[in-house]
Order: C-alpha cells, then sequence, then structure tokens
C-alpha cells in the first residue's frame, strides 16, 4: 500500500500480509512457483481451497495464541491487499504473542509477514 | 463444552502451516527474512 500505515503498539489485531493464495491469481503467477495441475479452476475447487485455508489458519491460530473475534481475508484478485488476514484476538496479549511467534515461522513455503494492526471494526477499515 | 470444543480441532497435519520453501529447511524464518532485507535471496514473491 502506498499510504502510510502507522503501526500501533498494542492491538487486539493481527495483520498476516499476503498469506491466502487465490487459486486463480497462482495459476497466473509468471515465476510457476504455484502453477496447478490442472488449467482451469471451477468455482468450487476455488471455494473448497478457501475454505480448507480458513479453517487451517483459524484452528491453528486458536490453537496456539488465544481465542479470535473475527478473521477476516482478502480475497481479491488485484494487488492491493491482496492474501492479507486480519485476525483480531479477543485480548491484545495473545495477538502481541502471535505477532512474535508468526514471524518466525513457514507457511505454504515461504516465511510469515505478522504485525499488529489497527483495525479493529473490519466494516470501518479503509487505507488512510 | 469442553466436549464441542474439541470437536473443532484439528484432526489432521496441516497442508500449509510450517512449510518452508524447498532447499530453505535448515534455516529459520526469521534468518530468511534477514537474508532477503540484505539481498541475497529475493524478495517474497506477491501471489
Amino acid at each position: 500500500c502506498s499510504r502510510i500505515h502507522n503501526k500501533p503498539t498494542f492491538s487486539q489485531t493481527v495483520l498476516i500480509q499476503n498469506l491466502y493464495h487465490n487459486p486463480q491469481n497462482s495459476a497466473q503467477s509468471a515465476d510457476g512457483s504455484h502453477l496447478l495441475t490442472t488449467t482451469t479452476v471451477g468455482e468450487e475447487e476455488i471455494q473448497e481451497h478457501f475454505d480448507n485455508f480458513f479453517e487451517d489458519v483459524f484452528i491453528e491460530l486458536e490453537d496456539k495464541y488465544g481465542e479470535i473475534e473475527e478473521m477476516n481475508v482478502c480475497d481479491n484478485l488485484g494487488d492491493h491487499l491482496v492474501g492479507n488476514v486480519y485476525v483480531k484476538f479477543r485480548r491484545e496479549e495473545d495477538a502481541e504473542k502471535a505477532v512474535a511467534d508468526l514471524n518466525n515461522r513457514w507457511f505454504a513455503g515461504r516465511p510469515v509477514y505478522a504485525e499488529l494492526s489497527p483495525v479493529t471494526d473490519f466494516r470501518e477499515a479503509c487505507c488512510r | 463444552f469442553g466436549v464441542e470444543k474439541k470437536k473443532a480441532r484439528r484432526k489432521n497435519i496441516s497442508l500449509y502451516w510450517d512449510v518452508p520453501p524447498a532447499g530453505f529447511e535448515h534455516i529459520t524464518p526469521l534468518q530468511y527474512k534477514a537474508m532477503q532485507a540484505a539481498g541475497q535471496i529475493p524478495a517474497t514473491l506477491i501471489a
């Protein structure tokens, strides 16, 4: 994002950048690293892929770090915010713990980029 | 309600979590990112 984002010191919300890879996006990837074996990806498969991803991430985060109030995945096909996952924990301590630990973990063959996010109400969220 | 909570827990191993990039199994994600920052390996490709 080209906007200036102030990263808060305390927040319940964790942003994990570019965690979700939409199969439609991956199929177009220039380096071929996420190329799928099928050439066309059906809508059902995409939904299933997304559901699996969501469940996998949600369960892992709640199990390891604490109770989650809300989790949102940016499932857009553009560059902006692509694949970003926003996780709002019930407690700030859990969010802090999650960021510290996630930054030293792998996800799907890539390092995880996690940080605290000022967003608390997702309906009000926009880049400032 | 303890039983209900248990049900939602992971039944099988994750497809995604803790899967390192091929060839980088021996380093930590933090080291990997430091190498990216130093320009030793390319930055993670978006999508």
